[in-house]
């Protein structure tokens, strides 16, 4: 039995060693060779989850790139985030998307679940420290591991057919074709334990952790740094917790300016979901944000404020 | 709890060093953790349906110690049937009466009755098919006298609970398996490294070739309508590699976790795609339920001695009856009868025999006819496992339509071109593995045994990173729902 046991176990250590440091090479090479060179060198980029994505036509929206991506939680975005300022030294103003559902704990199943962990882990695991991977690691082990090794095969096949170009694989504006459906129900927030009367929302404290660290990672790299809130249709259900999320807004980011475009006025046709905008609404928005930029958003001292005047202008125009 | 998972990587570790370190002095004792490490097992399934392992095991303990005291036949058939009633009751009810009532109600309306049935909310408990049939066979055992009663209650639930071989087989005989519960057992280094070896090629096979065979397959079979002859023909390829990957890969890693634990199964499988006719086939695709079928349901019925009538009649109902085992949906029952057809040629003219040896036994390449024999053979059961994979029978007519048209020759509409690429190249690295170990009962059993230590334990490393760097997105057993 001693021998049975000492031999496996000498076995195991030394194909785990070895498997441990096929992917620490992997993917500390891609980590290294990877590049996000962004085309138009744009000096404003937005980032967020499907909201921005579909709600900023970048087309339209001058030295302005789109790089949100459906379902993306701040913990990847934080990832993106560090390879593209590090490939993208031009860049001076970045947009973060901090809206209602981001703060509650089904945010907690975008980080570490097995579908988004499947869509986004193998991408950015090469540029993950040791926190991000444990975060990782402690609330889903099985699918962390799995992910490993899907990460591994992937980078092992980049490297070797130089595949390290990352530019096209970070998001980008996403034209949605449907209309809002007026007749569909008005869901609640999946996972949120949200009441109206009490507003007890579950929040997801790494989700806000990461939300935190994104801002901190562009401030320290001296960037403009702006929280926005993408325009939403009035019904749109998460924004029951409108008060916890104003609470934790200030709780967390007092400093940083909240550019909040929720109340932009929009026709029902506008919208693709209440959540979302369709390709029309987006032009809509993004002619006037461009606008706004070329009237000097930039040059405002308080910036929230002057939002809110044009919105309320447009309003009643 | 599956074999490929994290838990079971915890799990199995510790019921091994209990077993052999701290219990190893006491069989009794051994045999008790069996039963709770085995209901642990289960319970992380459902714990709900523990209840009807142990009434399975409560039953036929039952029926063994009622057949061991009574002495006239009328009480013993009694006795028997109480065991079958109450074993084929539960999967009966749990995995057939929705099928029954849907198909009651389906042929009331094909004469324009329309009866108000509706199916029960009923969910399928994983492994019932295996362990009622496991524990019917002591009943049956002891009824013919081949084995002895058991009084010994722990040994008994040990033998019906098994967690290795609980949920997927082998369907162990109790003349075979339940003796080994009343022997004292001890560790043997080379068993022991034969099981882990075992468990490393059915480690390989699960999530190596069955889970990336599956993406591949689910894709075509999921979307059938869009795809021409040729896909839909390397879909049901793709799909053949799954399920035997799947199910002879669990077979691997139960026996091989058994062995760890002293004991020895059944061979489940042995390389039954480089068979030369359909018969041969069945003697090596699921043995255990093949053999168990043969015992129990064909020769009582007569097997082929009763004349040309009855042993087709025998050979279809046999047939019939393996299909349905393995669901509750016609597919199932139209694969096993396309294999009745398939196998009753052979057998009318006494050729179900002729090849009982494994193929090219002693040399490197097969003959010619031999070659024939496989591709022929391989080509039948692809054509049967098109219905066995299809939803339905109309579903399984659609692709049978498209395969056999002229959209067969054109290039085929591959998913992923490159994960294509990289399968078929794995496939063809396990095929040519199995083909050097097919006289064994695994492939990786005596391979490598002329190599350099160094150099075998490399290549079983390279096996270990192999899995961990290829396994196909985790998919879970096939025949957990059977």
């Amino acid at each position: 039995m001693k021998r049975f046991l000492k031999k496996s176990l000498l076995f195991l250590i030394c194909t785990l060693s070895f498997y441990s440091l096929v992917v620490a090479v992997t993917l500390t090479c891609m980590r290294q060779q990877a590049t996000a060179k962004l085309s138009h060198t744009p000096a404003n980029i937005i980032l967020g989850h499907s909201h921005p994505e579909c709600a900023f036509n970048d087309a339209l929206i001058e030295n302005f790139q789109n790089l949100s991506a459906s379902g993306e939680a701040a913990f990847y975005t934080y990832q993106k985030l560090k390879l593209i300022l590090k490939e993208n030294p031009g860049i001076e103003n970045v947009f973060i998307e901090f809206s209602n559902n981001m703060i509650t704990d089904s945010k907690d199943l975008w980080i570490w679940g097995d579908e988004k962990m499947n869509a986004f882990f193998p991408q950015y695991s090469p540029f993950m420290d040791t926190e991000d991977l444990w975060i990782l690691l402690k609330n889903n082990p099985e699918s962390f591991l799995f992910n490993l090794s899907i990460a591994t095969r992937i980078h092992l096949q980049d490297l070797l057919l130089g595949r390290t170009d990352y530019a096209h694989k970070l998001g980008g504006y996403l034209p949605l074709k449907k209309k809002l459906d007026l007749k569909s129900p008005v869901a609640p927030e999946p996972n949120s334990h949200t009441t109206q009367k009490k507003q007890k929302v579950a929040l997801s404290p790494t989700h806000l952790y990461y939300t935190k660290r994104l801002v901190e990672y562009c401030q320290a790299h001296n960037i403009n740094t702006y929280l926005i809130r993408s325009p939403q249709h009035q019904n749109f259900a998460g924004r029951e917790n409108e008060k916890v999320f104003q609470q934790q807004k200030e709780r967390l980011f007092p400093d940083v300016e909240f550019l909040d475009f929720c109340n932009f006025p929009l026709d029902n046709s506008e919208f693709a979901d209440r959540g979302h905008l369709n390709a029309k609404g987006a032009e809509v928005f993004s002619l006037w944000f461009q606008k706004l930029i070329e009237n000097g958003l930039f040059n405002e001292q308080d910036k929230s404020t002057y939002i809110q005047k044009n919105i309320q202008e447009m309003i009643s125009n | 709890m599956i074999f490929n998972s994290i838990d079971f990587a915890i799990f199995f570790p510790f019921v091994f060093f209990t077993y052999w370190f701290l219990l190893n002095h006491n069989l009794k004792l051994q045999n008790a953790f069996i039963v709770v490490a085995s209901y642990i097992f289960y319970g992380m399934w459902d714990w709900r349906f523990l209840f009807l392992i142990l009434l399975s095991t409560i039953v036929d303990f039952t029926v063994g110690i009622g057949l061991s005291t009574s002495f006239k036949q009328q009480k013993r058939k009694i006795w028997l049937w109480i065991s079958i009633f109450v074993n084929l009751g539960l999967l009966g009810f749990f995995k057939y009466a929705n099928f029954f009532i849907e198909s009651f109600t389906q042929t009331f309306s094909l004469f324009g009755v329309k009866l108000a049935g509706s199916s029960l909310n009923i969910i399928l408990p994983v492994g019932i098919s295996f362990y009622t049939f496991q524990t019917l066979s002591y009943s049956i055992e002891v009824y013919k006298k081949k084995i002895e009663p058991t009084r010994d209650f722990i040994a008994f639930a040990s033998f019906v609970s098994f967690f290795p071989q609980l949920v997927a087989g082998p369907i162990e005989r109790a003349t075979h398996l339940l003796p080994q519960f009343y022997r004292k057992r001890t560790f043997d280094y080379n068993q022991a490294v034969n099981g882990l070896r075992q468990i490393l090629w059915g480690l390989f096979k699960k999530m190596v070739i069955a889970d990336n065979c599956a993406t591949i397959a689910n894709q075509i079979f999921n979307h059938s309508d869009g795809y021409n002859g040729s896909t839909l023909l390397l879909g049901v390829f793709f799909f053949s590699f799954q399920i035997y990957g799947d199910f002879s890969g669990y077979s691997d890693i139960a026996i091989g976790c058994s062995r760890l634990l002293g004991f020895d199964l059944m061979q489940n499988f042995a390389t039954p795609y480089f068979s030369r006719d359909i018969a041969e086939f069945w003697r090596r695709w699921h043995i255990s339920l093949s053999t168990w079928f043969r015992d129990y349901l064909y020769i009582p019925l007569g097997g082929s001695r009763g004349g040309t009538w009855n042993t087709i009649r025998n050979i279809f109902i046999i047939f019939f009856v393996s299909g349905f085992w393995h669901g509750a949906n016609w597919t199932f029952i139209v694969w096993g009868l396309i294999h009745a057809l398939f196998f009753l040629p052979l057998l009318l003219v006494k050729k179900n025999r002729t090849h009982l040896d494994v193929v090219a036994k002693g040399r490197l390449l097969p003959t010619m006819n031999e070659c024939f024999g496989m591709l022929s053979t391989y080509a039948l059961s692809l054509f049967a496992w098109i219905f066995f994979r299809a939803e339905n029978l109309s579903h399984a007519g659609n692709i049978i339509t498209e395969i056999f048209s002229p959209s067969l020759f054109s290039f085929p509409q591959l998913p992923n071109l490159i994960h294509v690429i990289a399968t078929v190249a794995t496939l063809l690295f396990f095929v040519s593995l199995e083909w050097l170990g097919r006289e064994q009962r695994f492939a990786l059993e005596r391979l490598g045994f002329s190599w350099p230590t160094w150099f075998r334990l490399s290549f079983y490393a390279s096996l270990c990173i192999t899995i961990f760097l290829l396994a196909g997105q985790q998919q879970a057993f096939i025949y957990f729902q059977f």
